[in-house]
């Protein structure tokens, strides 16, 4: 293990200067001698290495002072490497667990010093999708790590910087990736987010995400595009249910929940004992943004522009049916085209937030967000955009405290868009104080 | 000059049998014509006729001008984000291409639509936030942006004050005397005797004419399904005896069901 070698290395780093200082050994020639000399180093900072056969405590003399061993620290005794250990604890990596995968790149045996900085770019490769097409977790639905890429020499290590900042792991580059995904979704949260909330969609663009999960397990098992299936799933669900849920709400939350916890069912049963992928239900059901890959990006960027468009382009029928429905009738908004619209953008919106959030934590960015803005903003433009504001201030924060706790990211922006809620629905109203 | 509006034999249904027959009358420029019934009597379906959204089912209905629906006001979500000016600006879709959005001119007419009901310094308030007499004056301000000569006004005078609905009541005046036809559903008999024609339906059209004509005990039985309670006179010398008129499930609003 290369955890192994670290240690000794780290030791005999330590020993080679305290060799300096002993002054006696171990002497073969003393195990048959018939008498011997000992000389007692009289100090009381000196190490007396503990040989088995030469190692004499003179009990009968007193020594000015007790001398204690210094402890053998397991610990790499370089300040540098200590401080790499915000990303990865290299000692204790076999017993360490994280969210995502980090693979090598195949030559940590490399001992030559290098940055700080740059070692972790160079020598943490991003890590690989975990689920969905290609890679299997084990049984424990947690990818041990397998290799840590780890400084093994214990030399001065030339530093970029005097200390690591707070903005360090914004630095990786899965990282980046995973804050331009959270930067597009917070601008489909701020889109179609405010329509989902205005129009009392939450519940089905939950449900649409969760539709999405067997949707998911389905193309993962029989071959076909991840996104195709969720997104497939997701539009039944939500033209099936999402339509009645505009109008008449009451009668029809049964009806989302029913579908929302078969949906579910179903696809941790095709998930468990159809396909036997059980294993990548956690990272379906939960995100797993630290590991998403381009074609996620793309998806984010596409629901991204679609909502822009959509908005642009259907705001204004969306706003007129939600206000008052029979009375948009009588304006002219006759076609169900609109809403028809807006519930496959729904789909489409749940669909592209599964990579960074899970199919259970979709509503973290599509909901929340919006939900909390309108506690504060009375106009449907200002609110948009506060809301995409939000989100991607909560998605920012969220991957930082993720990578710092070593946390589950999209739980954590969940975590964070949540209390967020909690905030602005307790401060004081000044709004409607004024008002 | 000819009616805005004429309907003769007319019948509405929503597929089935007709929930509304027998309907003729005509509605002049200038006229306010009060629609009297009880709940499920047939005033929301005649409006919907009128709107196009549902077709006859025999007779005739000729609408020469175009209508526009002033619904109650707590039909709509008064929890939404929307301004008065908002609101009045959704009266420019029927006259919009659906790609486009609301253009310059399109905001100048809704600003002059709600200076016309004499809201143009709350433009900008959540509509919400309006009075109740506020908001329906906002939502005829709509009704005015699609240029509309029928008005098609819902329950108008429903939960106002007594100094809002005299405002509105005067409003109503002025734009019939615009040369707009305006319709008022209402429940409220003493009111429905000061507009210029009533028209009274029960599934069926009972009476129409002149208020002071039309609403006789007979008709207004007929109307309202012989729920009246005359009331002996409390005054030792009264005018007129007291009529009541308690229609069945007064508080019952879901017009959509009829």
């Amino acid at each position: 293990m290369v955890g192994h070698r670290e240690a000794d290395a780290a030791r005999d780093a330590l020993d080679r200067p305290l060799e300096r200082r002993v002054l006696e050994r171990g002497d073969a020639a003393a195990a048959v001698a018939h008498e011997v000399v000992v000389v007692l180093a009289v100090g009381p900072v000196a190490l007396v290495a503990r040989d088995a056969l030469a190692d004499v405590d003179a009990l009968h003399e007193p020594q000015l002072a007790q001398q204690l061993e210094d402890a053998v620290d397991a610990r790499a005794p370089d300040a540098a490497t200590l401080r790499a250990q915000a990303v990865v604890d290299l000692l204790r990596g076999q017993g360490a667990v994280v969210a995502v995968e980090q693979l090598d790149d195949g030559v940590a045996g490399a001992a030559a010093a290098v940055a700080r900085l740059g070692e972790r770019h160079e020598r943490v490769l991003a890590p690989r999708r975990l689920s969905r097409r290609r890679h299997r977790l084990d049984r424990s639905g947690q990818m041990q790590i397998r290799l840590i890429p780890i400084r093994i020499d214990g030399e001065a290590v030339p530093t970029v910087s005097p200390s690591p900042t707070v903005l360090e792991p914004f630095q990786l580059p899965f990282v980046q990736r995973a804050l331009v995904e959270l930067l597009l979704l917070s601008v489909l949260a701020g889109t179609l987010g405010c329509w989902i909330v205005l129009r009392g969609l939450a519940f089905a663009a939950h449900g649409a995400a969760a539709a999405a999960f067997p949707g998911l397990v389905l193309a993962d098992g029989l071959g076909f595009a991840a996104s195709l299936g969720g997104f497939g799933a997701a539009l039944l669900f939500a033209l099936a249910v999402g339509r009645l849920g505009m109008h008449r709400r009451e009668a029809h939350d049964a009806r989302t929940a029913l579908a929302l916890v078969a949906a579910l069912a179903v696809g941790v049963v095709l998930a468990s004992d159809v396909f036997h992928s059980a294993a990548s239900v956690e990272s379906l059901l939960f995100g797993s943004l630290l590991a998403i890959d381009p074609g996620d990006v793309r998806l984010a960027a596409a629901a991204a522009l679609l909502a822009l468009v959509a908005t642009r382009l259907l705001g204004a029928r969306w706003l007129a049916t939600g206000f008052d429905p029979a009375a948009a009738r009588a304006l002219g908004v006759r076609s169900s085209l609109p809403d028809v619209l807006l519930l496959a953008l729904v789909a489409f919106g749940a669909v592209a937030t599964l990579s960074a959030v899970g199919a259970l934590l979709a509503s973290a960015l599509l909901v929340v967000p919006a939900a909390t803005t309108r506690l504060v903003r009375e106009r449907v433009g200002s609110w948009q955009l506060a809301t995409a504001a939000l989100a991607a201030a909560e998605g920012v924060l969220g991957v930082w405290l993720a990578v710092q706790l070593n946390a589950p990211p999209g739980a954590t922006i969940a975590v964070v868009a949540g209390a967020a809620f909690a905030l602005v629905a307790l401060l004081p109203r000044t709004a409607e104080a004024s008002a | 000059m000819s009616a805005l509006v004429s309907a003769d034999a007319l019948a509405v249904g929503y597929g089935g049998a007709p929930v509304l027959r027998d309907v003729g009358f005509a509605l002049q420029a200038g006229e306010r014509i009060g629609v009297l019934g009880p709940n499920g009597g047939g005033k929301t379906t005649l409006f919907r006729a009128l709107l196009g959204e549902l077709r006859p089912a025999g007779g005739s209905l000729e609408v020469r001008a175009r209508c526009a629906s002033v619904p109650q006001t707590e039909r709509s979500r008064l929890d939404f984000p929307v301004s008065a000016l908002d609101v009045a600006l959704m009266g420019t879709i029927p006259g919009r291409a659906w790609w486009r959005r609301p253009s310059r001119a399109d905001r100048t007419a809704a600003r002059a639509a709600l200076a016309r009901v004499g809201l143009a310094d709350r433009a900008e308030r959540t509509y919400g936030e309006l009075s109740g007499g506020q908001r329906q004056r906002v939502l005829i301000a709509r009704a005015l942006v699609q240029d509309a000569r029928v008005l098609l006004l819902d329950e108008p005078f429903s939960g106002l004050d007594a100094a809002s609905g005299a405002r509105l009541e005067a409003l109503l005046l002025e734009l019939a005397g615009e040369g707009r036809g305006v319709l008022i559903a209402t429940h409220d008999l003493e009111q429905a005797r000061r507009w210029d024609r009533v028209l009274c339906l029960n599934g069926r059209q009972i009476a129409f004419g002149d208020p002071a004509k039309a609403l006789s005990h007979d008709v207004l039985a007929a109307t309202y399904g012989g729920a009246i309670v005359r009331l002996p006179p409390a005054d030792p010398d009264p005018t007129a005896p007291y009529e009541v008129i308690l229609p069945p499930h007064h508080h019952h609003h879901d017009h959509e069901a009829t």
